[in-house]
């Protein structure tokens, strides 16, 4: 168990082909589709290889299962270039997974001072602060141990599920995804107050922490 | 003790890096050291009028840069330190035209005669400014408590990290107690959370330093001026003496302890 998974997402429903062998996948496969295929019906469908080695044979193959189902495919979705390419060969479309950034971090000290730019497809982690004029630009998360004074921007270039985090938060410019803010000017004063910053509602929102 | 090659440099203009240069280098040679004071400001230089050469400048930087004249020959032995030299820069010439490498070399030349290089920056970060910089084992980076004058210095201290420069000490001039305590300044504590780096010199705002500039008398000479009393403490800590910082107006000195622990790192 475990080949095949079954998700819903905000396009309709992801069936997931992973482990190391297409034969085992689409054998699971069979078995979900006997027992389940009523609430996967009418349903847009994706289909996601991450089996490695699926070429135009093994593909039609799975097509065909979905298909006796009464399921019909609209795009497959695969890292895998062979896997594409037999998507093409089949008259199906096809692209690359996307939005599933490394959760990898990068950690650098502080401060990022006034014309510099730190940047990583991941999240970034800066001990020290960002000061005015410094810019922090990441694929993932930003977190500030320190005063964010600069500009951030965090799930570059399109995922607004990111967040910033700062022992304080005052930047002259933060981004998330696609969204943007311009804090108030002038500094606050007072003990560092941890803080958190979000997109809520197609806005860039700034919660306390803790 | 190794001679050292030290650039005075800031970022924003006018902030006091010739001030600074030829006040410390007085005071530098006050305390027995051989002192060179070198002009790198070309095409403006004032560093001679500081210390009241004007008048004696026949050979500059751009004549030894290009050959014209023997390094020797250039430099301007001062009227009262038989043991403070300057070497001036050129007045009206291209600004390029001497290249890092000249100065290095210039530099190196130096090192064999004087135990203190001191060598005072233009303002920005063209040319000149990395001229000024390629000699240097360690820099001292000039601002005035003014958020615009810190964002440059915060500009240029990036600058000489990414040019692998290990030694980097921030002097903040120009320091007026009433304003920080209204609030309408930037206190030395504020400067130094900015930019920490270790700290070597809190210089007051000193009117004293506009007459001795007109006089051509630096202030480290006048014993009752408060900012030529902050000089010679820097150069005491040049020197490696632990000089504490005054406190402001009977606040507790939090950059005391910053400055230290800075300094342990
Ligand atoms: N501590 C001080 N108190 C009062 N005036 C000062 C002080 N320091 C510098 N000044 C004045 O500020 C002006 C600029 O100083 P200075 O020429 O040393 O700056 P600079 O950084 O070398 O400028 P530039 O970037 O043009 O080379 C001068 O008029 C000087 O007298
Ligand atoms: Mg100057």
């Amino acid at each position: 168990m475990g080949a095949v998974a079954i998700k819903g997402t905000p396009e309709g429903i992801a069936i997931i082909l992973r482990g190391e062998r297409a034969d085992i996948a689409l054998q699971e496969l069979e078995a979900i589709l006997n027992s389940s295929v009523s609430l996967l019906e009418g349903n847009r469908i994706t289909l996601e290889v991450k089996v490695p080695a699926v070429g135009v044979d093994e593909l039609a193959k799975v097509l065909g299962t979905l298909k006796s189902h009464g399921l019909s495919v609209e795009k497959i979705v695969s890292d895998a270039e062979s896997v594409r390419k037999a998507a093409y060969a089949l008259g199906l479309k096809s692209e690359k997974s996307r939005g599933v950034k490394p959760d990898f971090a990068l950690v650098k000290r502080g401060p990022v001072r006034s014309g510099q730019k730190v940047s990583y497809e991941g999240s970034i982690v800066i001990i020290g602060d960002v000061n005015p004029g410094g810019e922090v630009i990441a694929g993932g998360d930003v977190m500030v141990w320190g005063s964010l004074k600069g500009i951030v921007f965090a799930g570059a270039p399109d995922d607004h599920s990111r967040r910033i985090y700062a022992l304080r938060l005052e930047p002259s410019l933060i981004k998330i995804g696609p969204y943007i803010a311009r804090p108030p000017e002038g500094a606050r004063e007072g003990p560092l107050k941890p803080e958190v910053a979000f997109v809520q509602e197609g806005k860039i929102v700034v919660e306390e922490l803790g | 003790m190794e001679p050292r090659v030290i650039t005075i440099t800031s970022g924003k203009g006018g902030v006091g890096k010739t001030t600074i240069t030829a006040n410390l280098a007085t005071a530098l040679a006050l305390a027995g050291h051989q002192v060179v004071a070198v002009d790198a400001d070309i095409g403006l230089r004032n560093l001679d009028v500081m210390m009241g050469l004007e008048n004696r400048i026949v050979y500059d930087l751009v004549d030894v840069a290009e050959g014209r004249c023997r390094l020797r020959q250039a430099l301007i032995r001062d009227k009262r330190l038989s043991n403070l030299f300057l070497l001036p820069a050129a007045q009206t010439k291209d600004k390029t035209a001497v290249q890092p490498a000249d100065m290095v070399k210039i530099c190196e030349e130096l090192r064999s005669e004087f135990s203190f290089v001191l060598v005072d920056s233009p303002a920005g970060i063209e040319h000149g400014f990395r001229t000024a910089l390629a000699p240097a084992d360690e820099v001292i980076v000039v601002t005035t408590p003014e958020v615009a004058a810190v964002r440059d210095a915060d500009r240029v201290i990036g600058l000489l990290e990414a040019a692998g420069k290990e030694s980097v000490e921030l002097a903040i001039n120009r320091v007026k107690p009433e304003m920080v305590e209204r609030g309408d300044m930037l206190s030395v504590e504020d400067v130094l959370e900015i930019l920490s780096i270790p700290l070597i010199g809190v210089i007051p705002e000193d009117p004293e330093v506009i007459v001795a500039t007109n006089k051509g008398v630096p202030v480290v000479l006048n014993n009752l001026s408060p900012s030529g009393q902050a000089i010679k403490d820097m150069a005491r800590r040049l020197l490696g003496e632990e000089v504490p910082f005054p406190t402001l107006k009977g606040k507790e000195s939090i950059f005391n302890l910053l400055s230290r622990w800075l300094r342990r790192k």
